[in-house]
């Protein structure tokens, strides 16, 4: 499979698959679940340390980067994502998924498209950005390991 | 139609951006030898199709203006229209299919031969869906022939699950606040960024990206790849003349209105009423971005290569000024008597800011905006019902930029460059903004 030159996120030409619909490392799951997924999706994932957690970034071939938060424990206590798609949220966002849905159909009604901000005890959901150009992150706040700043979670 | 007469030109006036000041009364006749056509579309900021409110607000701070939808090769099979959303911050035209339906627009199909379905899905989790048809397009007297557009389906079932993610469907009038947007944006098509477009099967991608386009067999709709051409397409770009970006003009705010009215000239460059005047600056973009200097933070594309990082932007679909809170303005709550408001900004008195936004090639130029108590706005009576509302700002979550929208453009007349096309002589290489 060719890569085209003028992609940028095709720097290396790896081969890329698109998300599927298989079992996938989600908000709140387990990490060994992105080893799975690698395997499976034949997926561009890096892994990158950091202090108090590590990153998984799973790149899908539309572009969209989604960027897991994996706690010492190994459990994905945040995630980000940008690209110029939106990510799938019912696969990253797994068992969170209904919450974030039914937070989305309880948003204030106004008109006008704009950011995304949900608080919840549970659950917190931001995006910003505009078409093509998607935003957004996702955490638990009792998940996020002491020490960690939510700030850091962009 | 327009009647056509003779104005004063008054381009070029007060680009202090943010300080309020002149506007432009477009000239509609171009005397000299390359014809007559108006390029100019009158727009209104006026809260939008009369009477649609939702939760008892009307939809402020949103540019709307009408545009004649023929079937291809006809004058005679048309509909006008109006109280389209004009948003620079995305590509293409889309409507209701129950406003069309009667033209019998041609469809247009995706790479595999079966009819393309598109999908938008917004920021903030709202979503389209429809098919795509070919149509001619009449904006102000400038006729684009053969245009990609989305028509949105009524339809409530059979949309993938990969489009709705879990938000919510837009497919009416009463749910968009817009009967329909007329996306002029930076680029060429809605599938379109960075040079080229990874919907083209041509792309090289195993898979079709997703949610974009799709192909439906009976109740089951998956990814197809598209042409280019018959992708949903910005429809200044097929225009013969006047093609290469759009002008957005209002007058100065220096607080609510009720209404305003301005202008969406098209071309820059190419008319006498559309020259870049040499007081205006040019900021080149990276991703469509560009960077925001606020409160000694710098919000900008950090990796060209991966489209990574805060970009900054000015969209006229934004209906608000919105950016991270770095100075720790308070947040409305979301317990309010008129509801759940958290996500706009809420300062005891109305603050006087500034930033400074700057281009890829050195541009620099700094803006100054207020930011109102937002609750006090929407619960006040006048203006609640003012659509313009130059004060009104919420928040960017942090790891986002500066969003500048219909606030900025408030006396600030914003040229839009186009992907790909023409640029006036000594400016650089489209996509840019200027101001």
């Amino acid at each position: 499979m060719v890569c085209s030159r003028w992609l940028p996120w095709a720097a290396g030409c790896a081969a890329f698959v698109g998300f599927s619909l298989s079992a996938q490392a989600s908000l709140g799951g387990g990490v060994s679940s992105v080893e799975s997924d690698r395997v499976h999706m034949n997926a561009r994932i890096q892994v990158m340390p950091h202090a108090r957690y590590d990153v998984h970034e799973v790149q899908s071939s539309g572009g969209t980067v989604v960027d897991e938060y994996v706690s010492p424990e190994g459990m994905v206590f945040a995630l980000t994502w940008h690209g110029p798609f939106p990510p799938p949220m019912r696969q990253i966002l797994g068992t969170y998924f209904q919450q974030y849905s039914a937070a989305l159909q309880a948003q204030p009604k106004m008109y006008g498209h704009r950011p995304l901000n949900i608080q919840k005890q549970g659950l917190v959901v931001q995006t910003g950005g505009h078409m093509r150009a998607h935003f957004g992150r996702a955490y638990i706040p009792d998940l996020v390991p002491s020490g960690v700043a939510v700030t850091q979670i962009q | 139609m327009r009647a056509v007469f003779p104005s004063i030109l008054l381009i070029g006036l007060a680009f202090a951006a943010g300080c309020g000041g002149g506007t432009s009364t477009g000239s509609t006749t171009k005397t000299s030898g390359s014809g007559s056509v108006s390029n100019v579309l009158p727009i209104a900021v006026s809260g939008g199709p009369a009477a649609n409110q939702m939760n008892g607000f009307i939809y402020q701070n949103a540019a709307f203006a009408s545009a004649t939808i023929c079937a291809p090769g006809s004058t005679s099979n048309c509909v006008t229209i109006d109280n389209l959303l004009v948003d620079t911050g995305s590509t293409g035209l889309r409507i209701f299919d129950s406003e069309v339906s009667a033209l019998k627009l041609p469809g247009v199909n995706a790479a595999n031969g079966s009819a393309a379905y598109d999908c938008v899905s917004f920021i903030d989790g709202t979503y389209l869906w429809g098919t795509v048809a070919k149509a001619d397009v009449t904006l102000g007297s400038e006729v684009a022939s053969g245009v990609p557009i989305h028509v949105i389906s009524s339809a409530t079932t059979g949309i993938p699950s990969s489009c709705s993610n879990g938000g919510t469907n837009e497919n009416t009038a009463a749910l968009l606040g817009a009967n329909g947007i007329l996306g002029v944006g930076l680029e060429p098509t809605d599938c379109f960024y960075s040079g080229g477009s990874v919907c083209d099967p041509s792309s090289g991608l195993s898979t079709p990206p997703s949610p974009a386009y799709y192909t439906c067999s009976g109740s089951t709709c998956s990814p197809a790849f598209i042409a280019t051409a018959n992708q949903v397409t910005n429809p200044v770009v097929l225009f013969p003349t006047d093609n290469n970006g759009v002008i957005v003009e209002l007058p100065g705010a220096s607080g609510g209105a009720a209404t305003a009215t301005g202008s969406l000239i098209f071309g820059i460059g190419t008319e006498s009423n559309n020259q870049l005047p040499s007081s205006a600056t040019v900021f080149t973009l990276a991703c469509d971005d560009f960077t925001t200097v606020f409160d000694n933070e710098t919000f900008g594309i950090t990796d060209p290569t991966a489209c990574a990082g805060p970009g900054s932007f000015i969209d006229s679909g934004s209906n608000a000024l919105y950016f991270p809170n770095v100075p720790n303005i308070p947040e409305c709550g979301s317990n309010t008597p008129i509801g759940d408001l958290s996500g706009f900004y809420c300062p005891s008195t109305t603050q006087s800011l500034s930033a400074k936004n700057e281009g890829g090639n050195g541009a620099s130029k700094s803006s100054s905006f207020s930011v109102a108590n937002a609750e006090d706005l929407f619960t006040n009576a006048s203006t609640a019902s003012e659509a313009v509302q130059p004060t009104l700002a919420g928040i960017n979550p942090s790891g986002s930029g500066f969003d500048w929208g219909l606030p900025f453009f408030y006396g600030v007349n914003v040229y839009n460059a186009i992907d790909g096309q023409s640029v006036p002589s000594g400016a650089p290489a489209a996509p840019w903004w200027a101001y």
